[in-house]
């Protein structure tokens, strides 16, 4: 037997059944040809499908069936050779001879089994062949698998290429191939999948120069197919006018080990691109009528704003001119007519101005007017608009700030007091019994940057909570029976939280329905880093009312909390008591330095414990604290009892004061100087010239500068102030603005130019407008410094101090 | 000097740098009303000639007047009328409003005259 022919033969027929498409018809083909050309009596095929599943997939008739041992069958496919084995592992009759071939390929594990009977000779050549054979299948099983796989791919890929929408072309770079699926079929108006690329190039020109924008499209061609390697996207190729279909054409080179070309996709967008056309269109169109709107908007509030005169001064006349009518000879009836007119006009023009400032702010007409200003004194100006109000339903106003705030803060005073006034006022308005009680804190502070933080709190009506996004919407109340009840435009809040924004801060509030409600906001402000605190104002107490006690009485919880901390700030020691009972008790045994009682106290009032009080230390000093209007005794008997009566709201430092002044009074701290001890400054002989028109401001600063041991000349005008330059070597002058025949600016002027190139006398401006523009206007005219009016003695000792150097050298060197 | 229990006026920053000199005081004092009455006069003046030049001339004067006797309400009116914004109307409005409150400061002055 001529094996090695045999080997030839059978890979040749092996070659012949590769594009059999079944797996079965291959199995049986090939066992058969194995069978043919070994010379088997009996041949099998085993496939090992998984670890425990070992399955004879063909077998020459009644040889083998069913399952053998996987772990058998896949221990010779292990192995991976052929094996002789025994008949009997796999069940057979032992005269058999069994020669097993494995073969493996791409994940399919076989076995053939073979098996002759006892008298073939299975010898070197046979062995050769079956080796043969054993490569042979296993690279026809090879062959086989690599069809399968690219069938399955193929399949996929005509599939998915079928069914996307996008139209896809395939064109080879030689010409010689050329591919589109359906959708791209349709778009070039070509047979679908093969065609040529002259083809599938003919009509793609076709469809790029019949485009609305072929010239755009041409160009974006030329740089496309002039470099081999370009990509394109979002290349937009547009038909019929109006605009029929769009397409977003993407084009990448492809390049495997057989094949060089293009890969297009062409997508639909159609419908997309009408859209986004459309959406630019209404865009434009509702750009065009926001602007429209805005403008109208802008002209309608221009024209409140504008007309915020024209609308308040026929009401400021009216107002007036009942004003003055009242102040004239009239009936009692007259009398109410006129009164009515009056406070209906007041009500009508609170009403208009509210409007008036929310057009404002809305037309971005609000810039703020900055310039340094007391917080207290704005709180205390608030309450002062607001007391009458207060007192008319016996509510206490109270404030308290805290110790680490600046006293001078650079803030728009008006509109922080517009925003205080708000919120007081509508927080009397909704309080039928109890307090207003107005706390500041610092919040932070950074160099010279503060944030400080107000809050007003009452003990009203308070605002249900699902009620509160309502509170800062234009136009509107809590709901509509609080118009009813209470009145207002519903504008105020509104307004207020719009300053509090342009004043860098932020709005809210905390309430509970029938207990009351606390408005928070805060501001940001400008203070000089080393401002002094409301703390540090402690001055006069530092050797005066430290260690003194006071007894406070007074049955609203809030204010004795604030007066109990205000005394202890002061060093003194205090007694608090909220019930009169309580503080008889106390002074039973133990006479205060002080007494600090309020009038209106239930079971007795403030007269009242003044005269027991009186009775047990004749000698006690007593201060009381009454709103005003509120004394049932004549003024003259109340001033027997108390040393000093306060009005309500207590204004900011008069209780240090009137604590002071009175102990100072009573226990004989002498008669000496109420000013502290500044210390004398002057050793110079320093000339300083004053120039101001006003009378007053002449004598107070020429006193001031008397107290610190300076001599001064009074001139009334700027013009006066040079001719007296001319006369006497001055080192200062303090020099008034507004002057009649030659104000401060000029004059400076002036005095610049006299003593040019040469030492001059300083010049410190007097001015009541410290605008943070004037500030500069005033240095920027040449003027070393200015002082605020009304000055303070401390104001004034200070600036000399500043300057006393540069005095020494004038006062050597002139 | 107790000068705490006055409603309109505020004389600290004048009895500090008195020093417990009570002519001293009254001087101003004297000073201020006839400042006063002659600046408010020249203010209604301006008025009725609308001169606003004037006006504001007037109306700083008594902003620095008002300011040292703690006149805060009536400061407050100077320094709208000195803003030069107001009509004429209202700057009558205004002046009648300042006229009313300084009689009042008056008032208070005087009692102070009389206790020094």
């Amino acid at each position: 037997m001529n094996w090695t022919k045999s080997s030839l033969d059978f890979l040749l027929e092996l070659y012949k059944i590769e594009h059999r498409k079944s797996q079965d018809l291959l199995r049986t083909e090939t066992s058969h040809l194995l069978q043919k050309y070994s010379s088997a009596t009996n041949i099998a095929l085993i496939g090992l499908e998984d670890a425990i599943t070992a399955r004879v997939l063909y077998s020459s008739p009644s040889f083998l069936e069913g399952f053998l041992d996987a772990e058998y069958i896949g221990s010779l496919i292990a192995a991976s050779k052929i094996t002789p084995g025994d008949a009997i592992q796999i069940g057979l009759d032992t005269s058999l001879q069994v020669i097993f071939i494995p073969v493996s390929t791409y994940g399919v594990k076989v076995v053939y089994i073979l098996a002759y009977s006892s008298d073939f000779e299975i010898n070197e050549p046979y062995i050769e062949f079956l080796h043969c054979a054993a490569t042979g299948l296993k690279e026809f099983g090879d062959r086989v698998q690599s069809y399968y796989a690219i069938e399955k791919l193929s399949s996929r890929f005509n599939a998915i290429l079928n069914t996307i929408p996008q139209g896809v072309v395939l064109v080879d770079d030689e010409g010689k191939e050329g591919w589109v699926n359906n959708p791209a079929a349709k778009i070039l108006e070509i047979d679908e999948h093969k065609n040529t690329p002259l083809v599938i190039a003919i009509s793609m020109q076709k469809l790029r120069t019949s485009a609305v924008n072929a010239l755009e499209i041409s160009q974006k061609a030329n740089l496309l197919f002039s470099g081999e390697n370009s990509i394109t996207k979002d290349w937009i190729w547009i038909y019929g006018s109006p605009i029929q279909k769009v397409l977003d054409v993407a084009c990448v080179p492809t390049v495997t080990t057989s094949m060089r070309g293009r890969l297009w996709v062409f997508n639909d967008i159609t419908n997309e691109y009408l859209h986004k056309e459309e959406m630019k269109i209404l865009n434009a169109e509702l750009d065009e009528k926001r602007k429209i709107a805005d403008e109208k908007n802008s002209a309608k509030s221009d024209f409140l704003a504008n007309m915020s005169h024209e609308i308040r001064t026929p009401m400021n006349g009216v107002i007036g001119m009942a004003s003055l009518l009242i102040n004239t000879d009239l009936n009692e009836e007259q009398r109410d007519y006129a009164e009515t007119i009056r406070v209906s006009g007041e009500a009508l023009l609170g009403i208009i101005n509210n409007i008036l400032d929310f057009s404002k702010i809305e037309s971005g007409k609000i810039e703020l007017d900055n310039h340094l200003v007391n917080i207290g004194d704005i709180v205390e100006e608030a309450y002062d608009i607001l007391g009458v109000k207060a007192n008319e339903k016996n509510l206490d106003l109270l404030y308290y700030i805290e110790p680490d705030v600046p006293m001078d803060i650079l803030a728009d005073g008006t509109k922080l007091r517009q925003i205080l006034v708000n919120l007081i006022g509508n927080s009397i308005k909704f309080t039928e019994m109890g307090e207003v009680l107005v706390a500041v804190s610092l919040l932070q502070k950074e160099e010279e940057d503060y944030n400080i933080g107000i809050s007003v709190k009452d003990t009203g009506i308070g605002i249900p909570a699902d009620k509160y996004h309502r509170l800062f919407e234009s136009f509107s109340q809590v709901d509509s029976s609080t118009t009813r009840k209470y009145g207002g435009t519903g504008l105020g809040l509104t307004i207020s939280q719009k300053l509090v924004k342009v004043m860098g801060g932020e709005i809210r509030v905390e309430s509970e329905f029938g207990k009351g409600s606390n408005f928070i906001f805060n501001i940001k402000v400008k203070a000089n880093k080393k401002a002094k605190l409301y703390a540090v104002k402690k001055q006069h107490s530092e050797n005066s009312l430290v260690g003194k006690s006071v007894l406070i009485l007074d049955d609203n919880a809030t204010n004795l909390k604030i007066l109990t901390l205000q005394c202890e700030q002061l060093g003194m020691k205090t007694f608090a008591f909220s019930h009169y009972s309580e503080a008889m008790q106390f002074v039973q045994n133990v006479q205060p330095d002080i007494a600090v009682l309020d009038m209106l106290m239930p079971d007795k009032d403030g007269i009242d414990v003044a005269k027991l009080m009186k009775k047990l230390w004749p000698d006690l000093p007593l201060v009381l604290f009454s709103s005003a209007g509120h004394l049932p005794v004549s003024r003259a008997e109340a001033e027997v009892l108390f040393a000093m009566i306060l009005n309500k709201p207590l204004k900011h430092g008069l209780l240090e004061k009137a604590l002071y002044k009175i102990l100072e009074a009573s226990k004989g701290f002498g008669t000496e100087s109420r000013i502290p001890d500044l210390g004398k400054t002057n050793e110079l002989p320093v000339n300083i010239l004053i120039a101001d028109d006003n009378e007053i401001n002449q004598k107070l600063i020429k006193r001031a500068l008397e107290k610190l041991g300076y001599k001064s000349d009074v001139v009334e005008n700027g013009l006066l102030a040079l001719q007296a330059l001319e006369q006497k070597k001055y080192h200062l002058v303090f020099m008034d603005i507004m002057m009649p025949e030659m104000d401060g600016y000029e004059a400076t002027t002036n005095i610049l130019q006299k003593f040019k190139g040469r030492l001059r006398p300083l010049i410190i401006a007097m001015t009541a407008n410290a605008l943070q523009g004037d500030r500069e206007k005033i240095l920027s005219h040449g003027m070393d410094d200015y002082i605020p009016k009304p000055f303070k003695m401390q104001d004034v000792k200070e600036k000399m101090d500043k300057w006393n150097a540069d005095l020494l050298i004038l006062c050597n060197e002139l | 000097m107790n000068f705490d229990r006055y409603q309109y006026v505020d004389l600290d920053a004048i009895s500090e740098i008195a020093d417990g000199d009570a002519e001293f005081i009254k001087e101003i004092i004297g000073n201020y009303v006839t400042t006063v009455s002659d600046s408010i006069q020249g203010l209604i003046d301006a008025v009725n000639n609308t001169n606003s030049e004037k006006v504001v001339f007037f109306a700083h004067k008594l902003k620095g007047s008002f300011s040292f006797v703690g006149a805060s309400e009536l400061r407050a009116l100077a320094i709208e009328i000195e803003s030069n914004s107001l009509t004429v109307m209202e700057l009558k409005t205004q002046i009648n409003e300042m006229i009313l409150l300084a009689d009042k400061v008056d008032v208070e002055l005087k009692s102070i005259l009389d206790s020094l």
